[in-house]
């Protein structure tokens, strides 16, 4: 498996959160506010990651491809089951990345609503 | 117990986290395969998370049993009281080194990022979001938002299915 080493924006942003926090101005709505700016830039950076770390694996892949190009017969069947197998798990987790979205766009819309309603009654009782 | 009795621990997770970010810091120029520490880090957020929340959860509902009824009296009630705060601190803390842990874990491996491991990132990081807003925001209605969400059972039962899909189909990558 490969490793890269992406620690870098994380451990900017910890050495940030250390100087932050230690300044005596520091309330606590701008420690929540730093905090969610963290976390959302940390989520931020993963996918340009991601794409960064697959733009050389397809470089990788087609150099591949070049070498290996002249096999035939039965390697060729191998690796088509193999491809098969593949797209099964791949479609698997896929439908698991879909649920967990729909799940947490559920969760949110759901307390979201129990929050307005919360709010509506509130504001009958005062009229 | 004191040591979580106030919350000027942020400092301390901040500093527990950059401990556990230390090692990786040390070997992050060197061409080394440091699968292994990256690993334990995904170990180290498991743990973390497990003995934060079922702590927590037995705690919760030792707490709310009715003890006057079955003849422990209102002292038990009353330690409950004075330990929620310790216990709640030591929740948080320990989520946060979970979490930390499993975001270093993630980002050292993101070469094999999937669709399962990505899913758990990001139902980790929308459960620590609602619990830092439920710890610090003082809006009413924000405040209600982070404790509906925090709370789903749906949320736990999410994180606790792909930690386990995660661990089953990336054990064979460390073998």
């Amino acid at each position: 498996m490969k490793v890269i080493s992406a620690y870098r924006p994380f451990s900017l942003l910890g050495i940030m959160n250390l100087i932050l926090f230690n300044s005596a101005q520091y309330n606590t709505m701008s420690k929540l506010t730093y905090g969610l700016i963290m976390l959302v830039a940390l989520t931020m950076i993963a996918p340009l990651l991601v794409a960064a770390e697959s733009e050389d694996d397809e470089h990788e892949e087609n150099d591949n491809e070049g070498r290996y190009g002249e096999r035939e017969g039965s390697d060729e069947r191998e690796s088509e089951d193999e491809e098969h197998e593949g797209n099964a798990f791949g479609s698997a987790s896929n439908t698991v990345l879909y649920v967990t979205l729909a799940a947490i766009v559920a969760v949110g819309s759901y307390s979201a609503f129990k929050v307005y309603q919360a709010k509506k009654k509130a504001t009958k009782k005062l009229v | 117990m004191n040591f979580f009795s106030s919350f000027s621990q942020y400092k301390k997770i901040i500093l527990i986290a950059s401990v556990l970010l230390a090692p990786a810091l040390s070997y992050a120029d060197d061409d080394v395969d440091y699968g292994g520490y990256a690993q334990t880090l995904g170990w180290v957020s498991i743990g973390a998370g497990v003995v934060a929340n079922v702590s927590f959860m037995i705690f919760n509902a030792v707490r709310k049993l009715p003890l006057i009824k079955i003849g422990m009296g209102s002292e038990m009630q009353k330690m409950g009281a004075l330990m929620y705060k310790p216990m709640l601190n030591f929740h948080i803390l320990l989520n946060a080194v979970g979490f930390f842990a499993g975001m270093s874990h993630g980002l050292m491996l993101f070469g094999g990022l999937d669709s399962i491991s990505l899913s758990l990132a990001i139902v980790m990081t929308v459960s620590m979001i609602s619990g830092v807003i439920l710890k610090f925001e003082s809006d009413r209605n924000l405040k209600l938002f982070g404790r509906l969400v925090h709370g789903q059972i749906i949320l736990s039962i999410l994180l606790v299915s792909l930690v386990t899909l995660h661990v089953v189909t990336m054990s064979g990558d460390f073998d």
